[in-house]
């Protein structure tokens, strides 16, 4: 059975002074690709950031491996989950210093990088692919690959657990495939990699799990068969999705 | 490519390391007396030692720390506001700095510990003032711009109606308010000399946390920073570093906007080169401005922020009109 890395118990807090997200339970488990999916305002980002304890929680616990995040420093908590938010600010530096901030927590002050941080650079631009844009300035590059230098910084961070909150916003889609295909290969790993998405039949087709949200609750969670088969998704989108057989398997699509 | 860039690096802080030499050589020759380097060395002429101790040395090490300190407070205020047009300057850390020296002033203390600690905390208000209010209303880099001049002009309001109230106590004088080097003394440098020499040195060690920062709130959290001690803390650095240079300088403008800006072209955002060229770059063109504003008309001399203005305000123009808004990416 996969190991449960991250855990949220009956968790709740607020955004911009009103109730986002209402008593939210789950559970993201290491080796698999977690998508979290729901209508817009659903407390989707919230969760995440919630998770990450950007916005303060509430009511609630989270657990982290076992141990609850409660106490624990801005870069403990950063050594255990990494996450990209959705909105970036693209910043004036080149690809590898980028990817090398992602070691920031695993230093102490006045953080000098070590060979052993050289290398996780090194691994992380080499596993998104993007080792020959090193020297270039982030700046400078396509929003695709900007994509891809802020997951191998979160990838740099070495943690168990990744939160990205709509990594395939603004890509097209061959660049989101490739992010999903390499979601993927880091789930393969054993890591819990978790995904808002606004494409359902993109979460249906790649995430093994699903937590859906609505209303800053969460309305459904399990397998991506069983939340596909249970019906909610209808409801909650107010939208027709359907399964149809493939080549390569089995596809969605809404109508 | 790396080996060129780290080339390109190395080459442009010697250049500037031997232009702050070279400016800081000029400076203490040139003026109404023109004092020979050699003489510095042999001591041969009395009053030209004399000059050369009590005029020239003050003046020149006041024009290399005001410039370091206001360059440096520039680029941090930049990167913790992820704005290229802020500036200490334009959003009013200046002027508050210059509050807090009228209303020391206007309390009896003219010089010390005590101006240099007033001109950090007013610097320090109104800092804090424009980035909390920028934080909460997530106002867009305009706005900040925008809110940043109507504080400046708010507290250099304030300035002017103290000095309107007490005439006698001889600050904020057209000199203060464009900035030169000409009443300098030791006791009015040494106390903000120690602290933009113990600012610049914590800022440095804090290079990797001001790059974080630049990348935003969220993502900065993400990788473990402590997002509002760390603000603060970059925020206190650039009080401490405007308001210092402030207390003996006063209300120089541009070279906190434009140094930074032109260092970005050389080396880049990144931090750990940009905040010691700023340092140095800064060091040499306030350096520079003020030989020239002492050897332009010799033997009368102009304040040193009007040469630096003559300069700084074409650039700015430039820069705002290559300006294309932010770079955010979703």
């Amino acid at each position: 059975m996969d190991k449960i890395l991250l855990s949220a118990k009956n968790v709740s807090s607020c955004y911009s002074g009103r109730e986002a997200l209402h008593n939210v339970s789950a559970e993201l488990k290491g080796g698999r690709i977690t998508a979290i999916i729901g209508p817009n305002g659903s407390g989707k980002s919230t969760f995440l950031k919630t998770l990450i304890g950007i916005v303060p929680k509430k009511e609630g616990e989270i657990f982290s491996e076992g141990r609850n995040t409660d106490g624990m420093s801005a870069p403990e908590i950063a050594r255990r989950i990494a996450y990209l938010p959705q909105m970036k600010s693209v910043p004036d530096l080149t690809v590898r210093t980028m990817v090398l901030h992602g070691r920031f927590s695993h230093l102490s002050y006045p953080r000098r990088y070590r060979k052993e941080d050289m290398e996780a650079v090194e691994r992380a631009m080499e596993t998104v692919g993007i080792s020959e844009y090193a020297e270039k300035n982030v700046s400078s590059l396509s929003g695709g690959t900007v994509q891809l230098v802020f997951l191998a910084m979160a990838l740099a961070q070495n943690s168990s657990v990744i939160l990205m909150d709509e990594p395939t916003s603004f890509l097209d889609i061959s660049h989101q495939l490739n992010l999903m295909k390499l979601c993927g290969s880091l789930a393969a790993e054993g890591k819990a990699v978790t995904a808002v998405l606004h494409d359902i039949p993109l979460a249906l087709k790649y995430a093994d799990d699903i937590i859906v949200l609505s209303g800053g609750k969460a309305v459904a969670s399990g397998t991506a068969s069983q939340v596909y088969k249970s019906g909610i998704l209808n409801a909650v989108f107010n939208a027709e999705i359907k399964e149809a057989a493939s080549e390569s398997g089995i596809i969605y699509y809404c109508q | 490519m790396k080996i060129h860039k780290k080339k390109t690096y190395a080459l442009v802080i010697s250049i500037t390391a031997a232009g702050c030499v070279f400016a800081a050589l000029l400076s203490v020759c040139v003026g109404a007396v023109r004092i020979s380097p050699l003489e510095l060395f042999t001591g041969a002429d009395p009053v030209h030692w004399r000059i050369f101790r009590y005029a020239r040395l003050p003046r020149t090490a006041a024009c290399l720390l005001a410039g370091a300190g206001l360059s440096t407070s520039g680029a941090i205020i930049q990167g913790v506001l992820a704005n290229r047009l802020a500036s200490p300057g334009i959003i009013g850390v200046n002027a508050g700095a210059g509050v807090g020296v009228t209303l020391c002033c206007a309390f009896g203390a003219v010089s010390g510990w005590a101006v240099s600690g007033s001109a950090f905390l007013g610097a320090l208000v109104s800092v804090l003032a424009v980035a909390l209010a920028a934080q909460k209303t997530y106002a867009s880099r305009s706005a900040v711009i925008l809110g940043g001049v109507a504080v400046n002009s708010f507290l250099t309001a304030v300035s002017v109606g103290i000095i309107t109230l007490y005439p006698e106590i001889g600050v904020y004088t057209a000199d203060f308010r464009t900035g030169g080097f000409s009443g300098v003394t030791d006791s009015k440098l040494i106390p903000a000399a120690v602290m933009i020499i113990i600012a610049l040195l914590l800022a440095f060690t804090l290079s990797s946390e001001l790059d974080i920062l630049s990348m935003g709130e969220d993502t900065a959290q993400g990788l473990g920073l402590s997002v509002k001690k760390t603000r603060t803390l970059f925020l206190a650095l650039a009080a401490l570093l405007a308001g210092a240079s402030v207390s003996f300088s006063g209300l120089l403008g541009f070279v906190g906007l434009i140094v930074p800006n032109m260092v970005k072209k050389l080396v880049g955002g990144e931090s750990r080169k940009l905040l010691p060229v700023c340092s140095l770059g800064g060091a040499m063109f306030v350096t520079l401005c003020d030989c020239a504003a002492r050897s332009l008309f010799s033997p009368y001399e102009i304040p040193t922020g009007i040469v630096m203005s003559a300069v700084g305000a074409p650039f700015f123009i430039f820069l705002l009109f290559r300006s294309k808004g932010g770079h955010s990416r979703g």
